[in-house]
């Protein structure tokens, strides 16, 4: 069985452009959320993923350290994309939190054969499921709590989450459409 | 997904077929799994607990907890 999921991706207008013309690029290291993927806001949480994607190349663009805009020019794609469920890792429910728990249990179990024990990230756990074959995984989808503009300024950390995001790990394989829904500029 | 039989029997099957040894250096080395060393508290009663000095100014000391999650904050 085919499920269907309509994505929004926010990033520069610069990026939006090349991916519109080439593809997407995963982006690495996010350990916290669900591993290395592009990463797409979609309906759960939020009814209303493609101003989260919106809100998020606003956030995005913002260079702490030299205290200003990385870019000004923002857009959001939407993907219309398909996965098959056998590889669908939902951890929005309990059958996908299921086969994630039985991975760490088997993790840890082996761990403890010699005297370690590990402090277990999601995102590095499907990293490690994944690029180790141990299952198939196309898509993960998980609700997170994730800072925005606003809640970075009033330095806002609730562990309710706001968003619900999935993460592709073969885009060409599911994306089946993407369109350059809206772009815009940071006042 | 649903952990049926089909995907119990790959994950059985890959810790089945690696070493302890062989995991914890794919784990740490190749996917940047943390090791916890914090110490595990296997005693859970105290007797007595005995406090030799008490600086009233230790209360607004340097907390380095505090600063960690300060720190993960700014890097977010």
């Amino acid at each position: 069985m085919k499920v269907k999921i309509e994505g929004f991706h926010g990033t520069s207008l610069e990026n939006a452009k090349s991916i519109i013309l080439n593809d997407f690029k995963l982006s690495r290291g996010h350990k916290e959320w669900l591993g290395d993927g592009v990463y797409f806001f979609i309906d759960g949480i939020s009814n209303n993923p493609s101003s989260q994607a919106e809100k998020w190349s606003i956030a995005h663009s913002w260079n702490k350290i030299e205290k200003k805009y990385s870019y000004k020019r923002y857009s959001v794609i939407k993907c219309n994309i398909e996965v098959d469920n056998n590889n669908f890792l939902d951890l929005t429910t309990s059958d996908g939190v299921e086969v994630l728990d039985y991975i760490i249990e088997h993790h840890t179990s082996k761990m403890k054969e010699i005297g370690k024990k590990i402090d277990y990230i999601d995102g590095f756990v499907i990293n490690f499921a994944r690029k180790e074959d141990i299952i198939s995984i196309d898509i993960a989808k998980g609700n997170f709590y994730i800072k925005f503009t606003k809640e970075r300024i009033n330095q806002i950390n609730r562990r309710t989450p706001n968003c619900t995001i999935c993460s592709i790990y073969n885009p060409e394989k599911a994306i089946i459409s993407k369109e350059l829904l809206l772009t815009k500029e940071i006042n | 997904m649903k952990l049926n039989k089909e995907i119990k029997g790959k994950i059985d099957n890959f810790f089945a077929n690696i070493t302890a040894e062989e995991l914890y250096d794919i784990s740490i080395r190749k996917y940047g799994f943390i090791e916890d060393n914090s110490v595990e508290v296997t005693c859970e009663r105290f007797d007595s607990v005995k406090v030799e000095i008490y600086f009233s100014s230790f209360d607004e000391s340097y907390n380095n907890n505090d600063d960690k999650e300060r720190s993960f904050a700014l890097a977010a």
